[in-house]
This record gives structure tokens, sequence and C-alpha cells, in this order.
């Protein structure tokens, strides 16, 4: 393949037709009406979030002695005062952001809000995960411009703006899982090459599931056991994971797969909640508001999601290719 | 390129290399801390440790009880109810304080999930199988790595 036909393809790979990030997008009214609905229920769930967060905040405010605070709480001295005027900051901007959910400076005190509340959360030891995604949305929604729906609908680029910074939080959010992915690809080989057990090992998932189940005494694991004496029944699974989050960013590019690989990231969670105890409910929410969702998905046509995806494009390609070959050198045998 | 693109690879970029970049920092200068928050990598069961390397707390004497062998603090928690937070938590609480410098991460342990109780312990390291270990229940013989006391004894 020469310089141009790889860079063709690179072309291909990330063209995001029909997203904000095609030369020639349009910012269509319909897709942006759909974006601003799934703000709004994003601010709804985060009061969800703040609501719950407040029980945890309680009781580690209530009984807090020592911190070791992470650099956005470096202001806290009294643990016990901070956890209360946090929980209830977090609730007033929970709220805040489901009122005015059209005002950027609102969204930004609720990410700054999140973010204070999160690290204090996480300033006692160990940092958990969970919230760190909720986190980075509202960062990314901070961004959208301010007006009413009516007022950013009128202006073309308005709609515009709105809609590459909802493009650009499907992405981070696709980056994350990328970078999941590409962890566990690297640690994989690393071991294949060092003769370890690693990510590809077809006990993998199986190990994995024993540590954790060891390493959590009560976790409330349903089919964690069956696969630890079935350890095989892991491996493919496993494959299937590591290849659904290598390529979650350029599934990002291909707005007739948002559906198919929202299901698929769905899927990995219930997976892990099944096999790991691991339950994360706004995940769940998040993948649905930006991938199953997705303003920027077409009418289903399953010819085209299969066409588009990672690995099958490139076969088709391929394909596509023999064929060009053989119709030309049937042409000039003629 | 149009603005709206060069936002998009700014934050995606940007949130990569500083998660990646951070954490590869951390670990370069032994920095006990895990990552800079917010940035993860997100490198969440990407090593398959077998065998597995991990740091515990292990109470010798609970509030005038001895126990011999010790006793994982994590087997305690729940029927003593010596932490609200989630076992997890307090397992990677236990990890991050085992791998640092000084008495600072120690003591706020102690402070948050082991206040209100006179508790004798050791930190150790054990090295095991984790299929064997899940077999026989074998976790190996512990290093032990230092003894300590919460300051209500």
């Amino acid at each position: 393949m020469n310089g141009g036909a790889v860079s063709g393809f690179i072309a291909r790979q990330v063209r995001g037709q029909d997203t904000p990030w095609a030369n020639d997008y349009s910012a269509p009214v319909a897709q942006f009406s759909n974006a601003f609905w799934l703000v709004r229920v994003f601010y709804a769930m985060t009061l969800y979030i703040s609501y719950t967060e407040m029980r945890v905040l309680w009781d580690i405010a209530r009984t807090a002695e020592g911190i070791s605070p992470l650099w956005p709480v470096w202001w806290v001295s009294d643990p016990r005062t901070a956890g209360v005027f946090l929980l209830l900051a977090l609730l007033f901007a929970g709220l805040l952001g489901v009122l005015f959910t059209s005002s950027r400076p609102v969204r930004v005190v609720v990410f700054l809000a999140i973010l204070e509340a999160t690290a204090y959360r996480f300033s006692f030891g160990g940092i958990n995960h969970l919230n760190h995604t909720w986190l980075w949305v509202a960062f990314c929604f901070a961004f959208l411009p301010s007006g009413s729906q009516e007022n950013v609908a009128e202006s073309a680029a308005a709609r515009r703006q709105y809609l590459v910074i909802f493009f650009a939080t499907q992405g981070l959010l696709a980056v994350f899982y990328t970078l999941s992915g590409l962890m566990k690809a690297f640690w994989g080989l690393h071991a294949v090459m060092t003769g370890q057990t690693g990510s590809f090992s077809p006990f993998a998932l199986a190990v994995l599931t024993a540590d954790r189940l060891m390493q959590v005494p009560d976790a409330s694991s349903i089919l964690g056991v069956f696969l630890v004496d079935h350890p095989w029944l892991g491996w493919p699974a496993h494959l299937w994971v590591i290849y659904v989050e290598v390529v979650a960013i350029l599934i990002v590019f291909r707005p007739e797969l948002h559906r198919l690989w929202g299901i698929f990231l769905v899927m990995f969670h219930v997976g892990t909640f099944l096999l790991l105890g691991i339950s994360w409910n706004p995940q769940i929410v998040l993948l649905t508001l930006l991938f199953l969702w997705s303003p920027f998905a077409p009418p289903f046509n399953l010819a085209r999601t299969i066409a588009a995806i990672p690995g099958i494009d490139l076969l088709l390609e391929l394909r596509t290719l023999l064929r060009g070959g053989a119709l030309a050198r049937g042409e000039a045998r003629r | 390129m149009c603005i709206g693109r060069r936002f998009i690879i700014f934050l995606w970029v940007g949130y990569a290399v500083l998660a990646v970049g951070s954490k590869s920092y951390l670990k370069a200068t032994d920095d006990p801390a895990v990552e800079v928050f917010p940035f993860f990598t997100w490198s969440l069961f990407s090593k398959v440790q077998d065998p597995r390397e991990e740091f515990a707390i292990e109470v010798e004497m609970l509030d005038g009880q001895q126990f011999a062998p010790p006793v994982d603090v994590l087997e305690l928690a729940v029927p003593r109810g010596l932490f609200r937070e989630t076992p997890i938590a307090v397992h990677k609480s236990i990890q991050a304080l085992a791998q640092s410098n000084g008495d600072g991460r120690r003591l706020a342990f102690e402070g948050n999930y082991l206040g209100g109780h006179a508790i004798s312990y050791r930190i150790v390291l054990y090295r095991f199988d984790p299929m064997d270990r899940w077999r026989t229940g074998n976790r190996g013989s512990p290093k032990i790595l230092g003894h300590y006391q919460t300051k209500e004894q």
C-alpha cells in the first residue's frame, strides 16, 4: 500500500461524517435539540447523584479525623466542618444545575462543586474512580454556550459550538475506554514477551476475578465463582472487552456505531457486576446519554452498521482492493 | 483546522498526555500518590499479577483481645464496625499507605478507620498465586514490614 493509500485509509477511519468533526457539518437543529435535552437529563442525574453523595459525605464528615488532602481541597484543615459544607454545596449546586441548565456560570459552579466534593471524598487514602466520568462530563458541559434552547437554535454558530462540545464529551468518554483497553493490551503484550500471565492469557479473567473476590471478603459477585471454576469461559469475554475498549475512540467518528457500542459498553459493565461485584450506576446513565441516545446516530441500518465495525471495515476494504486489482488485471489481458 | 477540531484534539490528547505523563512521573520519582487527581490512566485490571504481591494490615490485639495468628483487618472490619468505607476503598488505602514514606498516611488511616479502638497491628507483604490461594486458601508466609499501635493504647 503506498503513502497516499495509507493516508486515505486513516482519513476514512476518522472522517466523522455527519458529526461536528466533518468540515461540511451543518449543525442540524434536530441534532441540537436532542443534545440540549440530553444535557438537561445530565443535570437531573447530577442532582440525583448529589443527593446520594450526601450520605457518603456525611458518613465521612461525622467520623473523619485525619486528612491527606488532594490538591482541590488543600484548604481543608477541619475535615468534619468541610465535609458538611461540601455536601451542602454539592446539593445546592445540583439544584442550581437543574433550575438554570442554560447558564454557563451555573454549569461552572456545578463542575467546581463536584470537583471539590469528589476530591474531599478521596482525601482519606485510596482514590476510587466511580465519580471521575461524572466529573469530567460536568467539566466539558461547562463549556456549552449559554442561552435558552430557542436562542441557541436560532444561530448556526451557536448550534455548532454546542454540538462540538457534546461531540468532544462523547470522545473524552471514549478516550477513557481506549486508554483502559490500551493499558490491558500493553501489559498483555508485555506479559507475552516475558512469559508471564497477562491480559491475553486464557485464564486472565479467572485470575483477576479470583483475586478480586479474595481482596473484598463481602464482594457480591453472582457469576465470579462459576467463572473461576471454569476459567476457559473467560477468555473470549476478556479478548472481546479489550477489543471493544481499544477501538472506542474510533467509534466516535462512526455515528452509525454509537448505539451499538453503547450497548457493548453497558454489557461490559453488566459483566463486571456479575463477575467482580462492581456496580457503576452513573456510568450506565452516561453511556445512555452519550452513546445509546447519541444525537449524531442515524436511523438504524443493519448493513451500514456491520460495515462500519472496526476490523470488518478493514476486511471489506481489502476485498474491494483485491477486486479492483483483479478487474485491472482482467482489463490488461483484454 | 477549525476551532472545533482544535478544541476536541486539545481536550482528548491533553487528557491522555496528562494522565499517562503524570502517572509515569509519579512512578519515576517514587511518589506514593496513585495519580494526579482527577487525571486517571484508566488502567483497571490491566496487569494480571501471577504471582501477586499484596500488602495487608493484620490485627494482633483489638481492645485487649489477642489474635494469634493475627487477623486481616478487612475480615474484622464488618463484624466489628471498624470503618464505613467500602472494603475495596480500604484495601486501596492499605496498599497506598504500605508503599508510602513517613507516618502521614498511616496516622490518617488509623484516625479514619481504626479510631476509637486500641489496636496493635502489623503491616505485612504477601506474595502468592491467586488461583492457588483461591483453591487452597493459602496466601503463603507474610513478610513483616513493621509493628504499630493506635494512639488509644
